[in-house]
């Protein structure tokens, strides 16, 4: 079957609300399976709220389907559960707890936490297990987080800006497991770096205003520098990270 | 020397009461940002059931070790109850609401609970048989005479530090709760239902205030339906001084307070310590309101 016709996720006339602002205009958005999504557009038009909204982390209304299930009234804890891991933004692990103790809090109840797979992923984790996560490095704590994300057997992975305030050497191993892990699961992940973008992206949702104006095969990115200008306004070539 | 002593022991006494309620006040703070003003009632209603189980001993020889022990257990249990009833009744509907709104039904369910109790049993005091050996039989300390009482609540506060460090430790709840004070929402994001968590600990925290009532009513030899007022009024002290939502900081705050307030009443003048205590609490809200242990939202 055409993965393009057999999307994982599929969100419709989604809206969510911070507070009294009115953050998604109705994001209408699908994520293909086995594929890597990338959101982009300019900052703060909603595509961490989106991610955000489908994990019900933010008050939202509209129609979020995942394998064929309807979510959007669901709890996190529920959507989670269902097989989303999610890697956010700020990394967000537990500065007062160990790295070991920041992967076994994520083990999921009755899953299969695949320790093997984040230490040959991430080896300089498992020789720091006992080391507090405040400790780290940024990169470091972004590897950590990846690994929580990655410890469960996901079938959607929501991935936020993983590139975000690191080194080029470190975003550059960021970038080579994520395009090692791609292949394994669905990904939808916002990445500001271009470069990266273009080289993990297999489709492509460009986000303005708190809405989706388009979302197709990355293709589009890659050969249209037109839709670059028009909608990102941001370098093509941001950093050789990615390439 | 020997007041020296006197005061050190009790005011570790005084302290470990404060602690037995400001442990549970700072866990519940640390994670659900709940400040609950319903466990001063908790402790005066667990003291009035101790004392329910024990008022038929004789004042003179006092309760049996196992009645005794059945009276903490009742405490214990009546605590952790009407923590638990609170937290699935009255709570539940309220963490997406306001502070404000949860600080006024937990207050007003302890105006409730007191008044109940007053309609009970009235306000006048009643006596609490304790066994002598708690608060008549002495040990000598460098010329001091301790009574044993001040022993066992010092014990107790250490041995409900040492458990509850171990559960947060050594516990997948304790993991989750340790997480969920420095980041609830990424908690949820890992497919926990933090819920359960507020509700073990909410209910943890009013077992500790169950087994501070009945030990305080033995420690007085009285109970009275002011006497969850006046310890939650210093555990809340005790939060502040150690850090909202600080474990260890809530400990040496209380063995501050309860030291602070001994030697000032013994010494300079009675009543001052009481004053200081709150002074304390303006001076670290103004020069370090993060409190003692508070320097990084974490709980131990």
């Amino acid at each position: 079957m055409n993965p393009d016709h057999d999307p994982l996720l599929e969100v419709t006339d989604l809206h969510a609300y911070l507070g009294d602002s009115h953050i998604l205009q109705g994001v209408r958005l699908t994520v293909p399976r086995h594929r890597v999504t990338v959101l982009l557009g300019r900052n703060g038009v909603g595509k961490t709220t989106t991610m955000r909204a489908v994990l019900g982390l933010v008050r939202r209304t509209g129609r979020v389907v995942f394998a064929g299930d309807e979510i959007g009234q669901e709890e996190t804890h529920d959507i989670v559960r269902r097989g989303i891991g999610y890697v956010p933004e700020d990394r967000d692990v537990f500065h007062g707890l160990t790295v070991g103790e920041n992967l076994r809090i994520a083990e999921r109840r009755g899953g299969r936490p695949r320790y093997d797979l984040v230490y040959e992923l991430f080896p300089e984790l498992k020789n720091r297990t006992k080391h507090l996560a405040g400790t780290l490095s940024g990169g470091q704590q972004q590897m950590l987080s990846l690994a929580r994300g990655l410890l469960n057997d996901n079938d959607l992975l929501l991935i936020d800006e993983p590139t975000k305030g690191l080194a080029p050497v470190v975003v550059r191993e960021v970038v080579d497991v994520l395009e090692r892990t791609a292949g394994q699961t669905t990904v939808l992940m916002v990445e500001q770096n271009l470069a990266v973008a273009r080289r993990l992206a297999d489709h492509i949702a460009v986000m303005v205003d708190g809405a989706i104006v388009l979302n197709g095969p990355a293709t589009r990115l890659a050969d249209d520098d037109e839709t670059v200008r028009a909608y990102l306004s941001v370098e093509s070539a941001i950093s050789g990270a990615g390439s | 020397m020997s007041n020296v002593i006197l005061m050190i022991f009790t005011g570790l006494s005084v302290g470990a009461v404060y602690f037995l309620l400001g442990s549970g006040l700072a866990l519940i703070f640390g994670l659900m940002r709940v400040l609950t003003f319903a466990h001063g009632a908790y402790l005066t209603a667990c003291a009035y059931a101790g004392w329910f189980v024990l008022r038929h001993s004789s004042l003179a020889a006092g309760p049996s070790v196992g009645t005794l022990l059945f009276a903490l257990l009742v405490g214990v249990v009546v605590g952790g109850a009407l923590a638990f009833l609170t937290e699935r009744v009255l709570l539940r509907a309220l963490y997406q609401r306001d502070h404000l709104d949860q600080l006024l039904v937990t207050a007003g369910l302890g105006f409730s609970l007191v008044a109940l109790l007053n309609g009970i049993w009235g306000p006048d005091s009643r006596a609490v048989p304790t066994p002598p050996w708690f608060t008549r039989t002495t040990t000598e300390i460098f010329g001091a005479h301790i009574a044993r009482g001040d022993f066992v609540l010092i014990g107790v506060a250490v041995l409900l530090l040492i458990a509850l460090e171990a559960f947060l430790k050594h516990t997948r709840h304790g993991l989750v709760v340790r997480a969920g004070v420095e980041n609830r929402e990424m908690v949820r994001a890992l497919g926990i239902d933090v819920r359960h968590s507020f509700t073990l600990i909410f209910t943890v925290g009013g077992a500790v205030a169950g087994l501070g009532g009945v030990l305080a009513a033995l420690y007085a030899n009285a109970v009275n339906t002011t006497i969850g007022d006046t310890y939650l009024l210093y555990a809340f002290i005790v939060l502040v001084v150690g850090g909202l939502g600080s474990l260890r900081g809530a400990a040496i705050a209380a063995l501050a307070v309860g030291l602070l307030q001994q030697f000032t009443n013994f010494y300079v003048n009675p009543g001052l310590g009481e004053i200081l205590s709150f002074i304390l609490m303006g001076a670290m809200l103004l020069l370090r309101p993060e409190g003692v242990g508070g320097k990084k939202i974490r709980l131990i």
